[in-house]
């Protein structure tokens, strides 16, 4: 392929500028800081937690807020912003382990591709790895539902707004969830070993 | 159909949420959660994902807004650029198309007014000819397609 030289109009062109970002970005810079201070921990975590990988969740991190501050949506408030930003991260992430599928199995740990071996030693809990090993057998839905939910805080109806689910499909989806998650961990048992 | 929620959910919640969970549950609370396995279950899910949620945090490590912001704002600008040009190179495509077909229009027509057989034994009897206006075409493309498509 041949590519040509840039020109100084179109260097002119991509440089950026602040006065004028409103035709490309529907945001204005200091109010952008101010949004991403507030939530871009949590969500490189959900990404993190989602994908097992850091770099992956740094690039997803900017495709998310590159993809929010290009959507034409008007937020009614703080939460709703939030919460469309999180589904443009579930998105993603569904995305990604669409055109790169899940293996059925964790590999072992200590080997690349475990999300347990990329913490420090001091965090490598039994019940972490009981999570890690149960959650490859959950749906995304599941797993986002449940991040949500249990990590974030979320309420049933932040939970329905994010995943483009009604109130009561969220409560279901989150019983089954439960109930699921429990039996592959081996039942209620193991929270009072963990927590003791 | 079997229950799906209960209404001690949220305070199972906070129990987990202030470290009340299992041990120091008030009396009602106690005694509930002893026989409720939606709530026990809640409990532990809830208790596992704190506590994985904590961890994740400790592990944050994000760039700047600044940062987010600039490469934000030049890859919009770039796809701004480039739909922009869509229509430019769409133009170009189309005006090359009719200027060949044009061309073998001309061609064709002046192949039947002409006197090939007598033009290809001029070439063959005259080959350095042919080698100078292949030559003089080869000169000239590069020069025409810089100022077509320079834009100073």
């Amino acid at each position: 392929m041949i590519m040509r030289d840039i020109t100084l109009s179109e260097l002119e062109l991509l440089r950026p500028r602040t006065e004028d970002s409103d035709d490309t970005l529907h945001m204005d810079q200091d109010t952008f800081g101010a949004f991403y201070e507030r939530t871009a921990r949590p969500v490189w975590a959900y990404l993190w937690r989602r994908t097992g990988d850091r770099h992956l969740s740094d690039d997803l991190l900017q495709e998310a807020y590159y993809r929010f501050l290009r959507a034409r949506v008007s937020h009614e408030n703080e939460t709703h912003r939030r919460n469309y930003l999180f589904r443009i991260a579930a998105n993603l992430v569904n995305d990604n382990h669409r055109k790169q599928p899940t293996p059925l199995e964790l590999p072992e740990e200590g080997k690349p591709g475990h999300p347990v071996s990329e913490f420090s030693l001091g965090l490598q809990s039994q019940r972490r790895t009981d999570l890690d090993r149960a959650l490859v057998h959950m749906s995304s839905r599941q797993k986002d539902a449940l991040w949500l939910a249990y990590a974030e805080g979320s309420s049933h109806q932040e939970i329905a707004d994010t995943l483009g689910l009604k109130v009561g499909s969220v409560k279901l989806l989150l019983f089954r969830a439960r109930r699921k998650l429990v039996k592959l961990m081996g039942g209620p048992m193991v929270a009072a070993k963990g927590k003791s | 159909m079997s229950r799906v929620e209960c209404k001690y959910e949220s305070e199972t919640l906070d129990a987990v949420a202030s470290g009340r969970w299992p041990d120091r549950l008030d009396a009602e609370l106690r005694e509930h959660a002893s026989s409720c396995r939606i709530c026990s279950e809640l409990a532990m899910i809830s208790a596992i994902y704190r506590d994985d949620y904590a961890s994740a945090m400790d592990e944050v490590h994000v760039p700047s807004a600044g940062l987010v912001w600039w490469k934000s704002e030049l890859r919009a600008r770039r796809e701004a650029a480039r739909v922009a040009s869509r229509p430019i190179t769409l133009v170009t495509g189309i005006a090359g198309t009719c200027g060949i077909a044009v061309l073998a229009l001309v061609i064709l027509t002046l192949s039947k007014k002409l006197d090939m057989a007598a033009i290809s034994a001029f070439v063959v009897a005259q080959p350095m000819v042919l080698w100078l206006v292949l030559g003089v075409i080869l000169a000239l493309t590069p020069i025409a397609l810089y100022f077509v498509y320079s834009d100073e």
